[in-house]
């Protein structure tokens, strides 16, 4: 129990959030998100998921708990549509938030290029956004999330646009990156067989208010064959969490 | 090539057609040659003034390039100053608007009441006419951004200033070319307008001081080639800048321009 809280990478505590309108949006919302964890973040639409992560970001203020990261830890951020800029080369775009942050250009040009090869685009570095395919285009915003090196990952339902087949090639990317990279991830998303297949944790969130309805392990380790999409275990464990959402569903 | 053919053909046999008509119609009705001369009258006096139709081409044309220059910097840095908080725009905003509704030809004499006679009047006519469609436009490319990626930068602690030049500049971009073209058109009306009120005079005449004499002293054949010449030359500038602007879009790979 020592050693787990030890590698306690972000911590939150009794999470409130209220929009300006008196909106109610979470409550009383703990988490502990570990070194190297997945955690999925699945609930009714609107229930505050998208919050919960601006509020991790600090995009948001909290009105209510405490979120403890280590501010030297570092945060990236997956948007729902790949929001990549136009009159950038992919290059150019994935080493962004590096030049935001004064990192030296050789430095942060050889980042970018290390990471788009381990998503596979090296040799469209130099094209535009508007030349890729939607897949690539959202692998160019996860290399561009990890490009000064975050240890947590925050992603907003990043392949909730993309056809089946592009999106489990990038379930099984992702699996890839955090085994290389060693990051913490945040994920919301709606389907439940993708946080079943990425997670170590699922999270159930209630409707608005969204509190934690229940807590579900996932005990496949880091390594995942695309196989286990389809194994018994990962199946009923599909079923169990489903069973909780619809019991929520309004 | 057979496309641009195709393009320009329709118009230049309208063009035709309706000119023989004209020729047709002054000779066959006698109308007075101060009244409305033939084309063909026209184009002889036209070409026998070249030079002075030409040199008030040249006159006209610094005057507008002038005020295009002026509403190009000052609109764009307008547009960088009202996008900085909701509350400048909410004050400024309706001013700049008014500016626009007020008719110029009511504020030109003004102007030349202020700043006398001359070129810089001509210059402040043809910038107040032209300035608003980039002002707007930069205002709309300046704060119309996806807040996902205003996270984004925030999320990466950008400065203001870092926001601005990698992400608001960019974006506004297809916008500002967007106003200039139709800024273009604008500015040689907004020149021949101030040359009405504030023309140089008989040694340096430009396009709309040469419409306003000739008006006058019945010269009704060099009118009517001034007229001509004031619509190329706002074709012209039109045609360059929309040039221009095309080049500087497929540099920049951006995105079709919004307008």
């Amino acid at each position: 129990m020592e050693t787990r809280s030890q590698n306690v990478i972000a911590s939150l505590e009794d999470l409130g959030h209220v929009f300006p309108d008196g909106t109610r949006t979470l409550e009383g919302v703990s988490l502990a998100l570990r070194s190297r964890e997945f955690v999925s973040l699945v609930g009714p639409s609107g229930c505050g998921k998208s919050t919960l992560l601006r509020l991790v970001a600090g995009l948001l203020p909290c009105s209510q708990g405490r979120i403890v990261v280590d501010p030297e830890e570092g945060i990236g951020f997956v948007f729902q549509s790949p929001v990549l800029l136009p009159w950038r080369t992919v290059l150019d775009n994935v080493a962004l938030p590096a030049e935001l942050l004064g990192t030296a250009r050789g430095v942060r040009r050889r980042r970018a290029a290390e990471l788009l090869e381990t998503v596979g685009l090296e040799r469209v570095g130099e094209r535009f956004p508007a030349q890729l395919s939607g897949g690539m285009r959202m692998r160019v915003s996860i290399a561009r999330a990890l490009s000064t090196r975050p240890k947590i990952l925050l992603m907003d339902e990043p392949f909730a646009a993309l056809d089946d087949l592009t999106r489990s090639r990038l379930q099984e990317e992702l699996l890839a990156l955090r085994a290389r990279e060693g990051f913490s991830t945040l994920f919301v998303t709606h389907n439940i067989s993708e946080a079943v297949f990425l997670s170590d944790r699922v999270l159930c969130l209630s409707g608005r208010p969204a509190r934690v309805r229940a807590d579900i392990a996932i005990p496949f380790g880091e390594v995942r064959d695309p196989l286990l999409r389809t194994d018994a275990r990962a199946v009923s464990l599909v079923r169990e969490i489903g069973r909780n959402l619809s019991e929520v569903a309004p | 090539m057979t496309r641009l053919a195709s393009a320009l053909l329709p118009p230049l046999a309208s063009l035709v057609v309706l000119v023989g008509l004209w020729q047709v119609g002054v000779v066959v009705f006698d109308v007075p040659a101060f009244l409305v001369p033939s084309p063909l009258a026209v184009a002889r006096t036209a070409w026998e003034s070249r030079a002075e139709l030409l040199a008030a081409m040249g006159t006209t044309l610094a005057g507008a390039l002038a005020g295009f220059a002026a509403s190009l910097v000052v609109g764009t840095l307008g547009a960088i100053v009202f996008a900085q908080a909701r509350w400048i725009r909410a004050s400024l905003y309706p001013w700049a608007i008014f500016l626009q509704t007020v008719p110029i030809v009511a504020i030109a004499p003004l102007i030349v009441l202020w700043s006398g006679p001359g070129f810089p009047s001509i210059v402040l006519v043809s910038f107040l006419l032209s300035v608003f469609p980039i002002l707007s436009n930069g205002v709309e490319g300046l704060t119309r951004i996806d807040p996902s990626l205003l996270e984004l930068f925030r999320m990466c602690r950008a400065a203001r200033w870092q926001e601005l030049l990698f992400l608001r500049l960019p974006h506004s971009v297809p916008y500002l070319v967007a106003g200039a073209r139709v800024s273009a058109g604008l500015t040689v009306i907004g020149a021949i307008v101030g040359e009405f009120f504030a023309g140089y005079g008989v040694e340096h005449p430009g396009l709309g001081y040469l419409v306003q004499m000739t008006a006058a002293q019945m010269k009704t054949e060099l009118l009517f080639a001034s007229v001509g010449a004031s619509t190329l030359l706002g074709l012209g500038v039109f045609l360059l800048v929309g040039a221009v602007s095309t080049l500087l879009l497929a540099r920049l790979q951006e995105p079709p321009s919004p307008h």
